[in-house]
């Protein structure tokens, strides 16, 4: 008779025994799987928030004279873990005149002061994308006629529709910017949009008139560096947003830019923007200690009680061993008997696992997630911006996250539980089998 | 020609007390063997060397003029011997004819029914037949593997005296009539008796006497 009979008989007879290692693996098997859905969910929740709180650095060359030159731009650009998303911002002032030079009205009525120098001047906004600038985004700006100005769309304006009335400008005209510090730099631009404010400025009565909501322009950011720093064929700014791919990795990437050496870095600043997703990440990384810690306390109890229950169980079968001993019957065979067994029994347990996990992974791990991501919600409304706290669960990508047993977790477990079982064996039969067969013999006796 | 020979065997227990003293012997097939001895003279000890379950200190144990511990202790067991025990030592989990099958490739239910056992007690659990029932299923075992030398310990030592007559009848028909070595350990003068050659064993040294007029 060969081992696999035997193992099978043994299985199949001593049903107390092989229904209480099964029950007992079913167990193990099902809190190791558990533990390791809800860690991968954790995980999927980190991917998520990574993609959804986009982490970012700015540069601000404000106070320097050559600005971000176009080339650095590049560079940066060209540097590895960016998501290839960035904003390029200016600002500055210009005087507005019609194409014989005379300058355009302004509204200076609900200006605290206007200025010197500044009688026909506004507030000139340079964005890469016009639309996405936060007058726009936030601020309460629309778009009502015309279109919005792209990096691409050279010599543009977008002006307010009051100060289109108040001047008699429509879309497709020409009015002239000029600099204010420097009076040579002169521009023509053509009017590509009217926008309104749909939200009252606050700073009315408070704000000078180049700053008023009716006299401020949107412009290409080409045209902002002709006025700021007099280029013709390469576009200076002075703000710069790159967005990387993993949040993690902004430090190193910072580190790297800061290595570009044609940049005066003493003028001006690099900050980090990733305090949403750190916060988030902090919440998140609370809950996987704890199932990390689960997983490596399953594992250790699993194969110390285990290993207990089989040298219990073995214990029990030394007669048997010594039977077989005796019969001829190798220590190597009478091992993988005893061990075939428990496999039969693991077999079962990790097949029925799945149903088990699945159901109890779900109730669990969607409750467990659920408390996590409204603290990380919580968090991002806290300490981020006035868009951070508006995102919703959607757009943090938590909300899609379902706590299920995928086919990774569910091998490693088999192979967890099979390597589980086979040093358990091993461990507990050891004793047995460095004995000689006459004494365990008369142990029996 | 032996099929087993002691030759020069001393065991020592913990490298201090010397339960065998330098013996031999020689075991024929078709001969019925008695080791007889007061309790703690090292019969079962000298059945344990016979049956490769342990190695002697110093000298060979020798089947068919070949040392058993060169040919491998395992395949001495599982080849040329057979062990019957005092408690029958059958598996709990398998019936009569399973624990016979174990070490036979024959069918098991012409064996157990030459020795008594009808067809619903060989397919029964072991636990559920009487102690005679249970050691002839270990004889069946012991016959079924083919092993040309049998090694019983205290075989009787459970049985009433009718069921212990049997068993011993049985043993004896082995030697006389299917040609094996029978080698019995017993403190039983009665079981002695049966048998062809008496091995006595006394505080570590043996005394052999044929018994010829018993065949």
């Amino acid at each position: 008779m060969n081992l696999c009979k035997r193992a099978c008989l043994y299985s199949i007879r001593k049903k107390g025994k092989t229904l209480t290692l099964l029950a007992f693996l079913l167990v193990m098997a099902t809190l190791m799987l558990t533990c390791l859905s809800i860690r991968s969910a954790t995980e999927t929740a980190n991917t998520n928030i990574k993609k959804a709180l986009l982490g970012y650095f700015t540069i601000n060359a404000k106070h320097l004279d050559t600005g971000i030159p176009e080339a650095v731009t590049k560079q940066i650009l060209s540097m590895d873990g960016l998501s290839g998303g960035y904003t390029l911002r200016s600002y500055t002032y210009a005087t507005y005149l019609d194409t014989q030079g005379n300058p355009l009205e302004i509204n200076t009525e609900d200006a605290a002061q206007i200025p010197d120098g500044y009688e026909n001047a506004g507030r000139l906004v340079a964005n890469t994308k016009s639309e996405n600038d936060s007058y726009f985004t936030e601020g309460g700006f629309t778009l009502t006629e015309g279109s919005h100005i792209v990096t691409e769309t050279g010599k543009q304006v977008l002006i307010h529709e009051k100060f289109a009335k108040r001047n008699g400008l429509s879309i497709g005209d020409t009015l002239l910017l000029r600099g204010i510090e420097d009076q040579t730099h002169t521009i023509p631009v053509t009017v590509a949009g009217i926008f309104i404010n749909t939200k009252e400025q606050d700073s009315i009565g408070l704000a000078p008139s180049c700053d008023l909501y009716d006299n401020i322009m949107f412009t290409d950011l080409a045209t902002a560096s002709f006025l700021l720093y007099g280029t013709e064929g390469e576009t200076r700014v002075q703000y710069g947003d790159f967005y990387v791919n993993d949040p993690d990795d902004l430090e190193q990437i910072m580190a790297e830019v800061q290595g570009i050496d044609s940049m005066d870095w003493a003028n001006c600043t690099l900050t980090r923007y990733d305090n949403d997703y750190q916060n988030a990440k902090e919440s998140l990384a609370g809950l996987q200690n704890i199932v990390f810690i689960a997983i490596a306390v399953v594992s250790l109890i699993c194969f110390l009680v285990l290993a207990l229950f089989l040298t219990l169980r073995l214990r029990g079968r030394i007669h048997e061993t010594g039977v077989y001993l005796a019969m001829g019957i190798s220590k190597g065979s009478v091992l993988m008997q005893y061990l075939l067994e428990v496999v039969i029994a693991a077999v079962l347990a990790l097949l029925l696992s799945f149903g088990a996990s699945s159901a109890i992974s779900h109730q669990i791990g969607s409750s467990l997630l659920s408390q996590v991501t409204s603290e990380a919600y919580e968090t991002v409304s806290l300490t981020g911006d006035a868009e951070s706290a508006e995102k919703s669960s959607e757009d943090l990508g938590l909300s899609e996250i379902e706590v299920a047993v995928s086919a990774k977790d569910y091998a490693l477990v088999w192979a967890f539980g099979m390597v589980l079982c086979a040093a358990s064996t091993a461990l507990a039969a050891y004793p047995i089998m460095k004995m000689k067969p006459r004494n365990i013999l008369s142990q029996m006796s | 020609m032996s099929i087993l020979e002691v030759k020069g065997v001393q065991y020592t227990y913990d490298n201090k007390k010397k339960v065998l003293k330098n013996i031999s012997a020689q075991m024929e097939q078709g001969k019925m063997y008695a080791i007889l001895g007061p309790s703690g003279c090292g019969k079962t000890t000298l059945l344990s060397l016979l049956g490769g379950l342990d190695s002697p200190t110093s000298g060979q144990i020798l089947y068919q003029g070949e040392d058993i511990e060169k040919t491998g202790l395992a395949n001495h067991r599982r080849s040329h011997v057979a062990f019957i025990f005092q408690s029958y030592n059958l598996i709990d989990y398998l019936t009569p004819m399973e624990n016979v099958a174990l070490t036979s490739k024959l069918p098991p239910l012409p064996i157990l029914e030459k020795l008594g056992l009808t067809k619903e007690e060989a397919k029964r659990n072991v636990l559920k037949l009487s102690g005679g029932q249970q050691q002839r299923v270990a004889i069946a075992r012991a016959l079924a593997s083919d092993a040309q030398v049998i090694l019983a310990d205290e075989p009787t030592g459970n049985l009433d005296e009718e069921t212990a007559a049997e068993i011993t009848a049985i043993l004896k028909d082995s030697a006389h009539k299917s040609g094996k070595c029978v080698v019995i350990v017993t403190h039983s003068n009665e079981l002695a008796k049966e048998a062809d050659v008496i091995l006595r064993l006394r505080k570590g040294e043996l005394q052999i006497l044929e018994r010829i007029e018993q065949r």
